[in-house]
């Protein structure tokens, strides 16, 4: 048997997947290992995107396919896993559950039933994907997970923190879409003007705490001339 | 600086050129244009880089007015195309002289059509491409009365070599999807089989194709995808992945277009039909 197992999907010309086994233990951590290696193989010149179990490398340069997985694999097999650093996120939420949520989950759970659980979890960001800085959290409580809505809203508010399936995330622009919206975090969660436009990286923690409409206002009005800074939210997880 | 202004937009007008690949991991989609081989010919006619950002249009064109002497060239759909009311031809070299409009009427082959420029047009840069899209640039298609800066005239720009139209083939080429062998012989067969219609949803993220697959696959937990990548939905549709696709999605991937292959699929009008071949 091998140590884990991976699998090797020869995608385009220019591209190759590469996927774990779906339940695979610590898969942040060896995705962002696999990344960091590959990246070092390519010395840069490779462009990666995660998902769930996978994630797909993308090359200019002319590839082997072949070549390539077997020194891909080499290092994946030989290299111990990072720990990467991470950082604990304490992101205030205005709450203001979608009729969509209470009437699927009542009379098993009120609202504010719905917001003492969402609240009380621990999440992870597992991967950015679907949208510039959209991200996917991990520890959704089962309780609150049921299928996207069959009819996408035409428009969701940018800061809208939803739910779909058994993940929760935060729209970082507003856009049309299918999550369930719990409610509104007034961080910006991407802005091209920063060096990482991405406030949230894959492998943070995420904690939400709720705020009246009248805190929410203010610190919208704090963040958007500059009295609170981002960092205000972040420690070391 | 030299600049166009947009007297009449077209249907949907914006800047495009190689797009922004290096941000995937940002969940930005990569955009750039539609039809790359389109675009690559107009900036290689003036002796540009490829990566010079060109004028993309969709279906029909607007009129536009030169402020600076320079040279164009367009390519892609073909058109009517008139420079101060006088015909003249795609697919060559043409010089413009300051106060001269260009007038760009309706596709009557293809979707999309190219105006590249000399030393190309010089909109902002955002995450290493010039190419729009909404919530990344400050707009998503250029309106009347806009004005778009382009480089200096230059004398380098002309070369002698006599161009071709980009060859357009009904034959997609295709790499086996990640999850295509979880597709049982009928569905791989129905696939590689039939040729499927364009259907009238299309637009710059992806295209619908008309005719369904009988589709018993479960979604797929949130999985990379790629321009080019085709989708298959759980009622059975396909879907053709362009160059403004979102970074994931949840459908299983049956197929992914060689690169070729994307640009030509992008020129398919509604109604016409595309095979595809795996390679």
């Amino acid at each position: 048997m091998p140590k884990h197992q991976i699998t090797y999907h020869i995608y385009s010309e220019k591209a190759l997947l590469i996927s774990w086994e779906e339940q695979t233990l610590d898969i942040i951590s060896k995705r962002t290992t696999a990344e960091h290696q590959i990246k070092k193989l390519f010395k840069e010149e490779v462009y990666i995107n995660q998902g769930a179990y996978s994630l797909l490398v993308v090359t200019e340069l002319k590839m082997d396919h072949h070549v390539v997985i077997d020194l891909i694999d080499k290092r994946l097999q030989s290299k111990k896993l990072l720990e990467p650093t991470t950082s604990l996120w304490k992101l205030p939420i205005l709450y203001d559950i979608e009729k969509s949520l209470t009437e699927t989950l009542k009379p098993s759970c009120d609202v504010n039933e719905i917001i003492s659980i969402h609240s009380s979890s621990v999440y992870v960001v597992d991967f950015v994907g679907f949208l510039p800085g959209f991200p996917y959290l991990k520890g959704l409580d089962s309780r609150l997970q049921l299928p996207r809505k069959t009819t996408p809203a035409l428009k969701v508010a940018a800061g809208s923190v939803a739910v779909s399936n058994e993940y929760c995330g935060i729209y970082p622009t507003s856009s049309p879409g299918g999550w369930h919206v719990l409610g509104n975090c007034p961080l910006p969660f991407f802005d091209i003007h920063r060096v990482a436009p991405n406030l949230l990286q894959a492998g943070d923690q995420v904690q939400f705490y709720a705020v009246s409409q009248e805190e929410h206002d203010q610190l919208t009005a704090q963040l958007e001339t500059g009295k609170v800074a981002l960092e205000n939210f972040k420690s070391h997880a | 600086m030299p600049r166009i202004t947009i007297l009449q937009a077209g249907f949907y007008d914006s800047i495009q050129d190689k797009g922004r690949k290096k941000h995937r991991h940002l969940g930005v989609p990569c955009s750039g244009a539609m039809d790359q081989k389109a675009a690559d010919l107009a900036n290689s006619i003036l002796n540009n880089t490829l990566d010079a950002a060109v004028l993309e249009l969709v279906l029909s064109g607007g009129t536009y007015l030169f402020s600076t002497p320079t040279c164009i060239a367009i390519t892609g759909a073909k058109a009517k195309v008139t420079v101060n009311d006088i015909a003249v031809e795609q697919n060559k070299l043409l010089e413009i002289k300051s106060g001269e409009v260009l007038k760009i009427g309706a596709a009557t082959t293809g979707n999309f059509m190219y105006v590249a420029i000399g030393g190309g047009f010089q909109t902002e840069e955002v995450l290493g491409s010039k190419s729009f899209y909404t919530g990344i640039t400050l707009m998503g298609n250029l309106q009347k009365g806009h004005d778009i800066d382009y480089a200096p005239y230059t004398d380098r720009q002309f070369t002698k070599a006599n161009w071709k139209p980009v060859s357009q083939e009904s034959a997609l080429r295709c790499y086996a999807g990640a999850e295509f062998h979880l597709l049982d012989r009928k569905q791989q067969e129905k696939l590689l089989n039939t040729s499927f219609t364009i259907s009238k949803n299309w637009n710059r993220m992806a295209f619908q194709l008309e005719e369904k697959i009988y589709n018993s696959l479960e979604q797929l937990k949130s999985s990379p995808v790629l321009p080019g990548t085709v989708q298959l939905t759980a009622n059975g549709q396909l879907i053709v992945l362009m160059r403004d696709a979102p970074t994931t999605g949840g459908y299983p991937r049956v197929l992914q277009l060689d690169e070729t292959s994307i640009s030509s699929v992008a020129q398919k009008r509604v109604g016409s039909q595309v095979d595809f071949i795996v390679l």
